[in-house]
């Protein structure tokens, strides 16, 4: 299990959503599967995962990330634990601290990585993020985690000024003039 | 049927009852003769039968000229009685007539009289039934008047009061119903202040999300999300 953990922590280091990590590992799994149990002419294990995903046509992005992973964590698979393997892997990752970010729009491909930092060296250094869409969140996010929902978009910080724009609304209204019939 | 009347039918009916009785003497007289001439009789005899036979008829015509007598006087008597019955008759006629006359007069003078009495009352009732109406119908048309004036007077001070009372009572229930449109609109203001107080935010969100909805910037966006994350972290959501 050791080693499971580790081919996890390294997947984890460039991985910060639940669904890149479930879109990631389901290309690990196929490519791994075709690495195997496909016969191919080319030694180099970078340059078939660059043919595995020009043949599936696949972005760029999630190739770097896989090859980011380097030759370490390839390495530890072979075609005997290979699915023991992935399905240990998988179910750790199922374990991960998740906090669920519900934001007003959808983060670039860039952004996901700052935010998932920031949700490592602030709440979990294994927590995943996942990403859901409220287009009723006016600036800032809601965040659900371990169960607590909490918005914190502009209504939060509404909320918390009520008194005093009830104020502001009651100068306007001048209470205790009599009003003239 | 008058008694003067009767008397003469009685009297006439008598002296034919006598005629009557003398007819039936003569008669059987002459059936005697009759009897005795059939019977053979001596001359004596015939002399005295003669005798008696001539007395008889003496006796017979002195009776018949009696009753002849009797009944010229009895008739004589008769019309004496009715012509003086007559006279008298005739008399008390005039006497009553004048007397008749003399009282129709007399009734006539005092109907007149009468009638001219009894207009003259009749007239003097009118005037004073006239004067004492006029005088009465005065009287209550003073009294009238009078009534009339403190009717009206009350009247005035009834509908003064009135209008007095009606004036209050309208500028209570005035007063009473713009306190209750005071009330109604405080009553609003307050809902209304308190559906503002309850959705304020929630109208501020709308409010905002209408204006910066899509003025934020995608950087603006990101940051207000860190500073999200920052207030959870404070929060102790990550605890």
């Amino acid at each position: 299990m050791t080693e499971t953990n580790q081919l996890l922590e390294t997947i984890l280091t460039n991985t910060y959503s639940t669904a890149d990590l479930r879109n990631r590992l389901t290309l690990l799994r196929e490519f791994l599967e075709d690495y195997f149990f496909t016969p191919h002419e080319h030694p180099n294990l970078i340059f078939l995962l660059n043919e595995f995903f020009v043949k599936k046509d696949e972005s760029r992005d999630e190739f770097n990330a896989l090859n980011a992973w380097g030759y370490g964590l390839y390495s530890q698979f072979t075609k005997e634990n290979l699915y023991p393997a992935l399905d240990s892997i998988e179910k750790s990752a199922a374990d991960l601290p998740t906090v669920t970010l519900f934001l007003p729009f959808a983060p670039t491909p860039y952004e996901t990585p700052r935010l998932g930092k920031w949700l490592r060296s602030n709440v979990d250094p294994r927590a995943l993020m996942e990403v859901k869409i409220d287009i009723s969140l006016i600036g800032g996010c809601a965040v659900s985690y371990k169960g607590i929902y909490r918005d914190y978009s502009l209504k939060y910080y509404l909320l918390r000024s009520k008194v005093a724009i009830l104020k502001a609304i009651g100068d306007y209204v001048r209470p205790g003039v009599e009003i003239a019939v | 049927m008058p008694i003067t009347e009767a008397f003469i039918i009685l009297f006439s009916a008598g002296n034919g009852l006598f005629f009557l009785v003398i007819i039936a003497l003569s008669i059987k007289l002459l059936k005697t003769r009759r009897q005795l001439r059939r019977h053979t009789l001596t001359p004596n005899q015939e002399l005295q039968v003669e005798e008696s036979h001539r007395r008889a008829d003496q006796i017979i015509h002195k009776a018949i000229k009696r009753a002849q007598q009797l009944l010229v006087k009895s008739e004589l008597e008769g019309l004496n009685f009715l012509a003086q019955q007559k006279i008298e008759s005739r008399k008390i006629e005039a006497e009553h007539r004048r007397n008749i006359s003399s009282l129709l007069e007399e009734m006539s003078y005092k109907l007149t009289t009468g009638t001219e009495e009894a207009e003259k009352t009749y007239k003097k009732f009118l005037a004073d039934l006239e004067e004492h109406l006029a005088a009465d119908l005065s009287r209550k048309q003073t009294v009238l008047d009078g009534k009339i004036d403190t009717f009206f007077n009350e009247t005035t001070v009834l509908l003064n009061s009135f209008v007095t009372e009606l004036q209050k009572q309208t500028q209570v229930q005035i007063d009473k119903e713009i306190g209750n449109a005071r009330n109604i609109i405080g009553e609003y203001r307050r809902q209304r202040l308190e559906i503002v107080d309850e959705n304020v935010v929630s109208i501020l969100e709308k409010t905002l999300n209408i204006t910066l909805g899509k003025k934020l910037t995608l950087a603006e966006q990101t940051e207000l999300v860190y500073e999200a994350l920052e207030e959870a972290k404070k929060g102790n959501l990550f605890v």
